[in-house]
């Protein structure tokens, strides 16, 4: 199930709410726990065995790391967070990247002259990047010290399965909600503010980034895309990106206020960044903060000199990159981001550009992103050559892209998009202030938004597939 | 303090009552749908698909959940509510663009899929649509039935003027006209070129109108015209028809409806303006339609003529179009008996057809010759090869 559907905001939602509120407080974990399993399992009930046996493994792995009050011999415990990290990779690695596997061989069988390899594509279950992250990061945890191994496996299953952020995340970090999760506010303030951050989220995801999505796939899907075209493309796609996605944070976040959670922020005004450096303090922050405290630091950091410093960047971004999906590009574009941030690493984590005027450092990290997001977006090389080419004016200075439909709001969007990605405050600083101009805004394109989103169809999102 | 921390308590009486107001408006938004089904337990727009019957196969590949989220979300009020003040505040901006229908110049409305050839699904299609022709074609062989068909071009190449931006049809457009005709006449058919006929009346007479401005449909002028060649094509052809009846037409009385193409719009009511109060958006997009009717005389007494008519050796077999009085018009210009039961709108090409077949097989129709009509447009379709042809 999405946030963006008729069945979870019309059907789903009230009920959930309805009966949280109404069940005494020591029901609402249960309730929370079998209504996210119905959340995620909506679509493929078989998957929700995945997640059980994944909670169940890790839990049992940490209770094993934590017996005899934690006098469990180093190596008994190191066999355990190996057995856990084992079946949340393993997962991880079959759902979502055998396919590419078993389709490079096959390709590599065909150029060698042998048969191409029959085999039944596997469905990616929805969240399972952001699911095992946040499991793993429980036993690791654990195994490190730095928190104690729940007893109670429901409170497990509700850290892992909890629907506001399953899908998509913010990845939240057992120690960041173990309190909560026994213990917890529900306040007017909070839910409030829960509802206000959801509507604004809603509303960035339908009417931002699904409008500048027809741009970008538009632009896309052109054979030689001029100057203009690959541009607007590449543009609209770093529209739909982090609206889509910033959206989604939006809503997981109210969502978790208006039950009593505080999730982390995963988005700070990240194309206001001055550096590459800086916008990956801002983009993504919860896998950014997970990538640097899981593999990052314990490939050595920054610890090991210059040389060391660029390889574990690199494996880092190379494997975040790899995170996201089951593709080449995806790996390209860790690279590059690696490489980007190696740079600017060696020059004491200063953009080649840091003397220019804060604006076109600005503009000109953008443009750095930009690229690596044609990269990301690209469904082969043979796009992406041509996307690249195209921004280089390979094709000429050819056309705006023109979509079949409602070219106003999309152009009209993609303006209003990268104003409020540049200038306007963030989301969650308007819901925490709580202005009657903010609720009327927000209550009003939320309307708007479901008006929009029924009017014209179905609205996955973007981010759930990563 | 993270920087998702809520505030912990409010200053005033003022900001309380604020966050209490945006609450219950969000959750009365919320709860609106399952509390409008309570309320509307009938309700259901034109595009809801049917209740999905649970399955295993359907839960395991997501099929079924799927389905079901389309059904509930057409059978809710409030969707169809915030659907269509949606787009009757864009089209009253002059913004608004439909995915289904195409706005032309002078207020003219067309399916918009029938400005465009996809050639792909022309193509796919194109051995089970020759397949079908032919298995009708054998069929009326078996029973000694004579079919004339009458392929009724889409709206668009008749007034291009209207639709297109240089007011001439694309030429690939054209060409799907040949290619019906030519599949039609390979597979042994009689067929009238309703086209050259529409495009020539258009040549005489240039104000006239052929079709509705908002409705897919001909007008009585556009089906008069065709009514008249058919005439004329019998007498060329000497097939059986049966014996000259007299018979006397009703004029044409004026109807206002709401035309098809303006219910597929998605505004409020339109689609079910016969049950609900309409909007003064769709009030006034009304199209005013001439319906008339033929009676037979017997004995100096007018009595009315049912779909079906044993002693009748003339039958029209065909689709909406057919419906909007062809088959009077083919009594009135032939002054024979017309059997019209075959007429199924929304049944697609051959449903009407098929179902004439069997009552000459069983004895209960002598029909000897079939006007079989069907429109262009299903050739940019493929929902009618699912239909199964006996």
């Amino acid at each position: 199930m999405v946030f963006s559907s008729h069945a979870f905001l019309f059907w789903f939602l009230p009920v959930f709410l309805a009966g949280y509120f109404a069940l005494p407080r020591h029901a609402r974990n249960p309730w929370l726990t079998g209504m996210s399993y119905l959340f995620f399992g909506w679509f493929r009930p078989q998957y929700t065995v995945l997640m059980l046996v994944s909670t169940a493994i890790d839990y049992l792995c940490a209770r094993g790391m934590g017996e005899r009050g934690g006098q469990v011999s180093a190596s008994r415990r190191r066999l355990l967070l190996w057995c856990s990290l084992a079946a949340n990779l393993g997962l991880l690695g079959y759902f979502k990247y055998a396919n590419l596997v078993v389709e490079s061989l096959s390709e590599v069988s065909q150029s060698l002259g042998g048969q191409p390899i029959a085999w039944d594509k596997v469905v990616l279950p929805i969240g399972i990047s952001f699911f095992t992250f946040q499991s793993m990061s429980y036993t690791i945890d654990v195994h490190a010290g730095r928190v104690q191994p729940t007893r109670s496996f429901l409170d497990l299953m509700c850290y892992v399965a909890m629907f506001p952020q399953l899908v998509a995340g913010p990845i939240v970090r057992y120690r960041t909600i173990a309190e909560q999760l026994v213990e917890r506010a529900h306040t007017l303030p909070m839910f409030s503010t829960g509802v206000l951050l959801f509507e604004f989220g809603f509303a960035k995801k339908v009417l931002l980034a699904d409008q500048a999505a027809v741009l970008a796939d538009r632009a896309f899907a052109t054979a030689a895309p001029g100057l203009l075209a690959a541009w607007t493309g590449a543009v609209g796609y770093a529209a739909q990106i982090y609206f889509d996605f910033s959206g989604y944070s939006d809503m997981a976040v109210g969502l978790g206020l208006m039950l009593g959670f505080t999730f982390p922020r995963n988005f700070d005004s990240p194309y206001r960044a001055r550096s590459i450096t800086e916008f990956w303090r801002r983009w993504h922050i919860s896998l950014s903060t997970w990538l640097r405290d899981y593999l990052y630091i314990p490939l050595g950091g920054s610890r090991h000199g210059t040389v060391r410093t660029g390889f574990a960047l690199m494996t880092t971004m190379m494997l975040g990159g790899l995170w996201h999906g089951a593709a080449w590009t995806f790996l390209l574009w860790g690279g590059y981001q690696g490489l980007l941030l190696v740079v600017e690493r060696a020059r004491g984590r200063r953009a080649l550009y840091a003397a220019a005027p804060p604006a076109l450092q600005v503009a000109a990290t953008f443009v750095l992103v930009l690229v690596g997001w044609v990269i990301f977006r690209a469904s082969s090389m043979a796009e992406l050559g041509r996307m690249l080419r195209g921004m280089v004016g390979g094709y000429g200075l050819g056309s705006w892209p023109e979509p079949e439909l409602y070219a106003w709001r999309c152009y009209g969007s993609l303006g209003c998009g990268l104003l409020v990605a540049f200038t306007c405050p963030q989301a969650m600083a308007l819901a925490r202030r709580f202005h009657l101009l903010a609720v009327v805004l927000g209550a009003v394109l939320f309307v708007l938004a479901l008006a929009q989103l029924f009017a014209t169809g179905f609205s996955p999102f973007i981010y759930y597939q990563f | 303090m993270p920087d998702s921390d809520p505030p912990l308590f409010d200053t005033t009486r003022g900001a309380r009552s604020l966050r209490i107001a945006a609450v219950v408006a969000f959750l009365l938004v919320a709860a609106s749908v399952p509390v409008s089904l309570l309320v509307y337990p009938g309700f259901r727009s034109k595009a809801a698909p049917k209740c999905p019957i649970p399955s295993l196969g359907g839960l395991w590949h997501g099929t079924f959940m799927t389905a079901l989220d389309d059904h509930v979300r057409e059978r809710s009020r409030v969707v169809d509510e915030l659907r269509g003040n949606y787009n009757e505040l864009l089209y009253r901006c002059g913004l608004f663009e439909s995915r289904s229908v195409f706005l032309g110049r002078d207020g003219w409305m067309c399916f918009a899929h029938t400005r465009h050839v996809d050639p792909e699904r022309q193509r796919a299609n194109t051995p089970a649509r020759l397949a079908a022709y032919r298995r009708i074609k054998q069929r009326a062989d078996r029973l000694g039935v004579r079919v004339l068909a009458l392929p009724v071009p889409d709206k668009v190449r008749i007034h291009p003027e209207k639709f297109f931006p240089d007011g001439r049809e694309p030429p690939e457009l054209s060409r799907r006209y040949d290619l019906i005709l030519t599949e039609l006449r390979s597979c042994g058919f009689e067929v009238v070129d309703v086209r050259a006929l529409l495009l020539e009346e258009r040549r005489r007479e240039p104000g006239k109108r052929l079709f509705y401005h908002r409705d897919s449909h001909w007008a009585p002028a556009g089906l008069h015209a065709a009514a008249k060649a058919i005439a004329r094509r019998f007498a060329e052809l000497e097939w059986p028809i049966g014996d000259a009846v007299p018979v006397w037409v009703a004029p044409p009385s004026p109807i206002h409806l709401v035309p098809d193409l303006v219910s597929s719009l998605g505004f409020r009511n339109a689609e079910r303006a016969k049950h609900e109060p309409i909007s003064g958006l769709v009030a006034g997009l009304r199209e005013t339609k001439f319906y008339f009717g033929v009676e037979r005389i017997v004995d100096g007494a007018r009595l009315p003529c049912p779909p079906i008519q044993p002693a009748a050796r003339l039958a029209v077999c065909g689709t909406s179009f057919s419906d909007h009085g062809l088959h009077w018009a083919i009594m009135w210009e032939t002054h024979r008996l017309v059997d019209y039961h075959g007429i199924r709108s929304a049944g697609g090409p051959w449903a009407g057809l098929e179902d004439l077949f069997d009552r000459i097989e069983h004895g209960t129709s002598r029909v000897q010759t079939v006007v079989w009509e069907f429109v262009e447009r299903f050739y940019s379709e493929s929902w009618f090869l699912d239909l199964d042809l006996r």
